[in-house]
């Protein structure tokens, strides 16, 4: 009902906009070549001010243009010019795309580097997705709050601002997807900067590859990669902002870059400090099994109860210096991030395990260098090569002198810790090495290769400060060692209309666990180093045709690995226990999609569906917490059939709206015996049905000439799902995780061209009680104000 | 496109649709503390099924014939059960610490009374408890392994009369207490334990006694006694003591599961009501030590208990207690020290109250390559029969008779 009224008073505004916009002209349509749409190509009006670029889609517009003659240019590297006349009326939406013809002469020098990121993305046959983040620069979200509108992606927070969060994406999660920022693996980064803290100001657009994952990211990725990609053309900007909210939430951020055009001496940094009380609200909710228990005047009552022990803070700072467009280097740059981390521990793995003075210190530190080369020895080949080291440190304080409950204090507690059965300031020392080096050919117009090698190595020790506890399980450094090699090959066929690219993938693993604890027979307990050492082999291919100009299908598989990550095979040390005993994960992915775009006049429409499957064994899921810890294990074999689906529409830059819609459906294949429990079942614990719906709808000029009004609505709906087996135990006993509906809102004014920004935002507006995880409520509504500025 | 048509309002109804469903329940009920408990069988299993794992409180009518499954009934729990008695279970709250006193019936359990436990610490493997009377409950634990504490609770009222430290004297210098076990016999407390050294938790050559006054918790004498050590830890999984005609029997069992110590007896010894020390007249060791490892007390009655003996050849890893056939059943007669072994073929089970006595007559239940089987033994008579099978479960922690 109320949706529908949103709908009526959406439509009644559109109506009195375009009433307004009656005297300029706009002009919109598509750039492309004769194949596929070109992102990044300039479209000018010769002799005047005006111009602009193609987005992701190839799709331009120009507005606010006066009546009267006109020359256009469309222009891009590595294609010739082409320019049209035209005559512009009042009012008028002239479609204008243009079809630009391929400069050979010029293209040879361009080889495969030189086409956009982007642009590349399409044309591959892999599953992916693009978030361009600058159409979020003005809101409050981070990066996971991004992602989560996604198809085909839920992101379970635990809590408020920087609490642990599990991402999946197309029924596979958690480790089983990898992140990147700038093709960096991002596992290694620690706490501090993850994307649940990550502004989205700080980059510019996110690559969500479902699936199957392309040989030059290096990476064992089982279910999909996201790749945070910064902004690497604009060569001069700032941008800065500061938002303040609900739970005494506050986020700034500011980044930049400058490129001397003389020297080629280029100049990046960007920072971000994060900081929330997160003292929001735990609401008893005994329906579905999540009360909130008070003990008080000794008895157990349940009542609402505010967080009081969550407070989070983080600081980010990164710098990278170097040259560009040497005759010995398209780019060299070496890098320093430096992040900060202070986070207190509310919880356990469930909200009724309080703790009122644990906490976690975090320091990050990672020095990089970028190498980046077109014809590197010979002509056609590219050589993108990045090394860097990370040094994490962090201590773990449980040493509270009381028990605590959502009453607050309680009973004095003088040798037990919180968390641990002794009281301990742990410290954790993780280190990482990673080194990527990228080599991609050209064969020829064609054909191409890309050879993919990524070493990484981390370690993680631990020293404990008050020496109760007996066995430090981290006093000898534990170590992953991972060196995955992969290959590509490319083909364009039948006038580049089909692509097909296979690729094959080593994974070399080894670990190193020292004194791991097992029993001998008749010689009881034995501590002995243990080493695994282990080597898999990957494969697979991606495809894509075009059926026609705007419309393709595209079909990708693969035969991937998961290597098991630090926390599944260690633990963390405060609610994850150590499983020396697990295998790493295999699934053959399977994704089939279409696409098909549609422009008329300002209407645009773009379609995307696509179905996926996944066989994957060993699968490693996280337990179900019963008690302080729980561990991740094996299990079986899972088959996941889904699929997704969007459909996005837009009219001139007026209005913008999207909905999405992901089911999957994955069951439990069961382990060596055939009718064991729960077989068949619905892998538990996991959302299954899940959408999103956004619009967006905005005015040019309405306030002042060169600003902004913009409105944004989004929903996000999740089913609800079942917290064990669905077919064991009594329905009523099986405890759920309640659907959600969460509503949220913005407005944002911007002026003089998007210099100055103003924006208000609220998050689950309706103040629904949300959960992503059994006994672990989110927070209630917020509210947000946020200034930016930002020049170029 | 054909595909694509369909799918759209094919997601676009799953959206609705889920919108509009609503299906909310819970695990747990409330109730007030003098219902009388609702129970729907006689018999309470308490199983561990899937992977990942979940508990389950699965109730049967008979533990002698027929068919059980999780398929549909039983209550997913989150409670734990530390003990039952006359129908209810008590048991902690591990989310929040309280102690919680419920019922269970194939459907949801529910919840009697929930009282907050802070008076002592608690945890699954440094605690144990004691039925003093069918009112009274008593809870024992060991702070971080260096500090008894007791906690008595009024099971009618739900609420712990009183509560505070035994003060065992004697803890060595870089040692913690271990392999706790307990009897009450009129109003004295007998609890034996060993120590065992920080530095690589191997437990000393002694095995001693404290006995002290109830309800006051004082009046502690402590004995050694250095024949055997490491009485059998874990009492809260299962079994380790009994009183027959006033003798409190105790088991020294320094299994592999829980020590590194080795060519230590296996076997049973005893105290004699009144008394301060271990009966130095009386040891029956149970195993070939180095062959066989013995674990687990269960009385059955006319001095006779039902012990587990594992082949320790057999034992290469942790996993080998609870994924090994490798534990044979044996009836033991304490007074006269002989042992049968039971018709039960190789079992698993190894750290689990499995065995129940129920008027005269002993249930097994016993994970075998043949599957989960209610074993009857009739002590009077030696015959074993197959009863109850249980499918599709991983493992069994508890048998009760609930009603």
């Amino acid at each position: 009902m109320s949706f529908r009224k949103i709908l009526l008073s959406l439509a009644i505004t559109f109506l009195s906009f375009t009433a307004f916009a009656q005297k300029s002209a706009i002009i919109s349509g598509y750039i492309k070549d004769s194949t596929a749409v070109i992102p990044g190509a300039s479209v000018v009006l010769k002799n005047t001010k005006t111009g602009t670029v193609s987005n992701t889609d190839g799709y331009y517009e120009l507005t606010q243009i006066p009546p009267g003659n006109y020359v256009v240019i469309a222009s891009y590297m590595g294609y010739i010019s082409t320019t049209k006349q035209i005559a512009l009326k009042s009012g008028q939406q002239l479609s204008l795309s243009f079809t630009l013809k391929k400069n050979f002469q010029e293209l040879d020098n361009v080889a495969i580097t030189g086409k956009t990121k982007s642009q590349e993305l399409k044309e591959s046959g892999f599953a992916v997705n693009t978030i361009d983040l600058k159409k979020f620069a003005n809101t409050t979200a981070d990066l996971n709050q991004v992602l989560n509108r996604t198809s085909g992606i839920k992101i379970r927070e635990q809590g408020g601002m920087g609490s642990d969060f599990k991402f999946a994406m197309n029924g596979l999660s958690g480790k089983q997807v990898k992140f990147f920022l700038d093709g960096i693996p991002m596992e290694t980064f620690g706490t501090a900067m993850s994307l649940n803290n990550i502004p989205v100001n700080l980059a510019e657009r996110i690559e969500i590859y479902k699936g199957v994952v392309p040989v030059e990211l290096g990476s064992d990725a089982l279910g999909g990669a996201i790749n945070i990609v910064t902004d690497q053309h604009t060569k001069k900007f700032l941008d800065a902002s500061f938002s303040y909210g609900s739970f005494n939430t506050s986020r700034a951020a500011l980044s930049g870059r400058y490129t001397a055009d003389k020297t080629g001496l280029i100049f990046n940094f960007s920072g971000y400090h994060n900081y929330s009380d997160n003292d929001y609200l735990m609401r008893n909710n005994p329906k579905y099994g999540a009360p909130i228990q008070v003990n008080e005047n000794g008895e157990t009552v349940q009542k609402d109860a505010y967080r009081f022990h969550d407070a989070y803070k983080t600081t980010m700072g990164q710098f990278d210096v170097g040259v560009i467009n040497k005759s010995w280097a398209d780019q060299l740059t070496l890098g320093f991030i430096y992040s900060s981390l202070y986070k207190e521990i509310q919880t356990g793995a469930s909200q009724n395990i309080v703790y009122g003075g644990v906490n976690n210190r975090e320091h990050f530190f990672m020095p990089s260098l970028k190498y980046r080369k077109k014809d590197f020895l010979i002509k056609g080949l590219s050589l993108n090569t990045t090394a860097s080291y990370s040094s994490t440190q962090y201590k773990v304080t449980d040493t509270a002198s009381h028990k605590y409950g959502w009453g607050g204090i309680g009973a004095p507690e003088l040798i037990a810790g919180e968390i641990g059965g002794v009281k301990t300031i742990t410290r954790f020392k993780n280190n990482a090495t990673t080194i990527r080096a990228n080599f991609a050919y050209e064969i020829d117009a064609h054909q191409s290769l890309n050879l993919n090698y990524t070493y990484s190595h981390f370690a993680r020790s631990s020293k404990e400060d008050i020496g109760k506890l007996q066995n430090n399980p981290f006093a000898v450094p534990n170590t992953i060692t991972k060196n995955i090699l992969g290959l590509a090959y490319q083909n364009n066929l039948l006038n580049n209309r089909l692509t097909i690219t296979p690729f094959a993938k080593y994974y070399g693993y080894s670990a190193f666990v020292p004194d791991a604890l097992s029993l001998g027979a008749g010689n009881g307990w034995t501590k002995e180093d243990s080493r695994i050492n282990q080597n898999n082999f990957g494969y697979g291919i991606a495809t894509r045709f075009k059926i026609i100009e705007n419309a393709g299908i595209k079909a990708s598989y693969e035969n991937a690995y998961r290597l098991q990550e630090p926390d599944e095979l260690f633990g963390d040390g405060i609610t994850v226990a150590a499983n020396s005993a697990l295998k790493p994960e295999k699934s053959k992915n399977i994704n089939a999609g279409l696409y098909y775009n549609y422009q008329h006049n300002a209407h645009r429409i773009a379609v995307e569906a696509s179905y996926f499957y996944r066989d994957a064994k060993d699968f490693i899921l996280m337990g179900v917490p019963s008690g302080k810890f729980t561990v991740y294990s094996n299990v079986g074999k899972t088959k996941i059939k889904g699929v997704e689906a969007e459909i996005r529409y837009s009219y001139s830059q007026l209005l913008e709206a999207s909905v999405n819609a992901s089911y999957e459906n994955a069951r439990n294949l069961g382990e060596t015996q055939a009718g064991g429990p729960a077989i068949n079942d619905r892998i538990p614990n996991q959302p299954w049905i899940y959408g999103n719906a956004n619009i967006g709808i905005g005015k040019n000029d309405l306030i002042g000439k060169h600003s902004r009004l913009q409105f944004n609505w989004s929903t996000q709906y999740v089913h609800w799902f079942y917290l064990r087996w669905e077919s064991l135990g009594s329905k009523e006993s099986n405890n759920q995780i309640p659907s959600q509906l969460i509503h949220n809102a913005s407005l944002s004014y911007s002026f003089m061209d998007g210099k100055y920004n103003i924006s208000a935002e609220s998050f689950n507006l309706t103040n629904v009680i949300a959960y992503d995880n059994f006994r672990l409520q989110k927070p209630g509504r917020s509210v947000f104000l946020k200034l930016r500025y930002f020049i170029k | 496109m054909l595909k694509a048509n369909k799918l759209f309002p094919l997601l676009a109804s799953a959206i609705i649709i889920s919108g509009l469903s609503s299906c909310k329940k819970s695990e747990t009920n409330t109730s007030t503390p003098d219902e009388k408990p609702v129970t729907e069988s006689t018999y309470s299993l308490r199983v561990s099924a899937g992977n990942p794992a979940a508990e389950y409180l699965l109730q049967v009518g008979s533990l002698t014939s027929g068919t059980a499954n999780l398929l549909g009934i039983g209550v997913g729990t989150n409670l734990t059960t530390i003990t039952t008695k006359n129908g209810f279970y008590y048991g902690r709250n591990d989310d929040t610490g309280n102690l919680v006193k419920y019922t269970s019936n194939n459907k949801v359990n529910t919840i009697v009374k929930e009282i907050p436990f802070t008076q002592i610490s608690w945890a699954y493997y440094s605690s144990f408890y004691k039925w003093k009377d069918d009112k009274t409950l008593i809870l024992f634990s060991s702070n971080a392994s260096i500090q008894f504490e007791y906690a008595i609770l009024n099971v009618e009222t739900m609420t712990i009369t009183s509560s505070g430290k035994i003060n065992v004297p004697g803890l060595l210098k870089d040692h913690y207490f271990w392999g706790y076990g307990a009897t009450i016999v009129d109003n004295k407390i007998n609890l034996t334990y060993t120590q065992n050294a920080n530095a690589g938790d191997l437990p000393v050559d002694t095995t001693y006694l404290a006995t002290f006054d109830y309800p006051a918790m004082n009046n502690i004498k402590v004995t050694k006694d250095t024949r055997f050590t490491l009485p059998e830890h874990y009492s809260l999984n299962m079994s380790n003591s009994f009183v027959d005609n006033g003798i409190s029997y105790f088991m020294a069992s320094p299994n592999t599961w829980t020590t590194d110590v080795k060519n230590k007896p296996f076997g049973i010894f005893r105290v004699k009501s009144g008394a301060t020390q271990i009966d130095p007249d009386y040891f029956y060791e149970l195993t070939e030590r180095t062959k066989e490892e013995a674990l687990g007390l269960f009385y059955i009655g006319n001095g006779k208990a039902i012990v587990k003996v594992l082949d320790r050849s057999q034992i290469v890893n942790w996993e080998s207690y609870t994924k090994s056939y490798i534990m044979d059943y044996y009836v033991v007669d304490v007074v006269n020290k002989t042992k049968t072994k039971l018709n039960i073929p190789k079992s698993m089970f190894g750290f689990s109250e499995d065995v129940l006595l129920e008027d005269g007559k002993v249930s097994i239940a016993a994970k075998t390559t043949d599957g989960v089987f209610v074993y009857q033994y009739n002590p009077a008579t030696s015959v074993i029969t197959k009863g109850l099978k249980i499918e599709g479960i991983n493992s069994l922690s508890r048998l009760d008779k609930i009603k």
